[in-house]
């Protein structure tokens, strides 16, 4: 009997340590990759926008040397 | 000893009532949250309904603004072969767009209307040195009369030229405010595209959401390497026409027909050409290996989830 409470006592301990909560960290993963997705398609559109005022300018002066 | 046998049965007794008690706590809890599910997914269909109800809406926009496309090419295809007509030469190229080919003809068409200037000064100069030597006034008269004759023909001559090549500027004129729209146009596309995506993420959460996201987020880094790739062409056509304005700068200064001032203000326009044409091909080289790089993260992203 003492044995048995002893054990039991130990698994019951182990259960209420072992315990996490998955969905929680599913989520903190989740939430850090769309930070980073974010991150990414702002820095994408930071590039596309950068580079099609570049080529709008480009165009603008082109088309001037057309008159040459 | 049996005291604290007896304690901790207690204490086991009081943990399992506890949990019982916990147990049935959800239990009530879970009834009311399955009311709470229920509204929400009723939220969630009139949330459904609506985005349908916006994309039918879209699909309306987007046909409309076809129409109007069709509408605008059409005017565009009557316009040149209102062109064709008057100039009477291959106009079927510039139909399809050719900007080469409409620039050719437009250099042409302004060689001849310089040749047509050039002659006529000489004509006039010509003229203006026999109403010098005419000895009489009749002589004097019939000179004159043959002057403007053969002048006004010339002034004529001028006249067709140069409305022929005003036209041909309003139908370069035209493709570009088409090519403009027409950019517009699948950029808003693309926006609307991005809408309903969005629309649909709005049912997802957690680790589908992040999913859904990463796969949006590589179709989009995808069309603009793509953009990127386009780019790259104009780059290299905007130095064959950087290169061609230089060879025609330097054919003007041999013949000597522009000023020191003409000259230096045309160098200024090919030097700025260039410069942008150069900070363009630096962006889109540094753009690409930017690109590649976020393309890494996102892959990365997928085989973390």
């Amino acid at each position: 009997m003492k044995i048995l409470l002893k054990l039991f006592m130990v698994v019951l301990m182990l259960g209420i340590v072992s315990c996490r909560d998955t969905d929680k960290e599913e989520t903190a993963a989740a939430e850090a990759a769309i930070e980073t997705i974010d991150a990414v398609e702002e820095k994408a559109e930071e590039i596309s926008e950068k580079i099609d005022q570049e080529a709008s300018e480009l165009e603008a002066s082109l088309k001037e040397l057309d008159s040459i | 000893m049996r005291n604290f046998k007896n304690i901790i049965t207690v204490f086991v007794l009081a943990f399992f009532l506890g949990n019982g008690a916990a147990f049935a706590q959800d239990s009530e809890l879970g009834n009311a949250s399955k009311d709470v599910m229920k509204e929400k997914r009723d939220q969630m269909n009139d949330t459904k309904k609506k985005a349908d109800n916006k994309a039918d809406q879209l699909k309306d926009k987007s046909d409309a603004m076809k129409d109007k496309a069709d509408a605008k090419r059409d005017k565009i295809k009557g316009d040149v072969d209102k062109v064709k007509d008057a100039a009477g030469d291959d106009a079927s190229s510039i139909s399809n767009g050719n900007a080469d080919v409409m620039k050719e003809k437009r250099e042409a068409m302004k060689a001849e209307a310089d040749r047509i200037i050039n002659s006529r000064k000489e004509l006039a100069d010509k003229y203006q040195e026999k109403l010098k030597n005419a000895k009489s006034e009749e002589q004097k008269a019939e000179i004159k009369a043959a002057m403007d004759k053969d002048l006004g023909a010339l002034n004529d001559q001028i006249k067709d030229a140069k409305s022929e090549l005003k036209e041909i500027d309003d139908l370069k004129d035209d493709v570009a405010v088409a090519k403009d729209e027409a950019k517009e146009r699948a950029k808003e596309a693309r926006k609307n595209k991005g809408n309903s995506d969005d629309a649909k993420l709005k049912y997802l959460e957690g680790r589908d959401l992040a999913l859904a996201r990463q796969k949006a987020a590589k179709a989009k880094l995808i069309e603009r390497k793509q953009d990127i790739s386009a780019k790259e062409s104009m780059v290299s056509k905007g130095q064959e026409r950087i290169n061609a304005a230089k060879k025609r700068l330097a054919a003007a200064t041999a013949d000597g027909k522009l000023s020191e001032e003409e000259i230096a203000k045309k160098k200024a326009a090919i030097e700025k050409a260039e410069a942008n044409l150069n900070k363009l091909d630096k962006s889109l080289k540094s753009g690409k290996a930017t690109l590649d790089k976020q393309a890494e993260t996102l892959d990365a992203v997928n085989q973390k989830n």
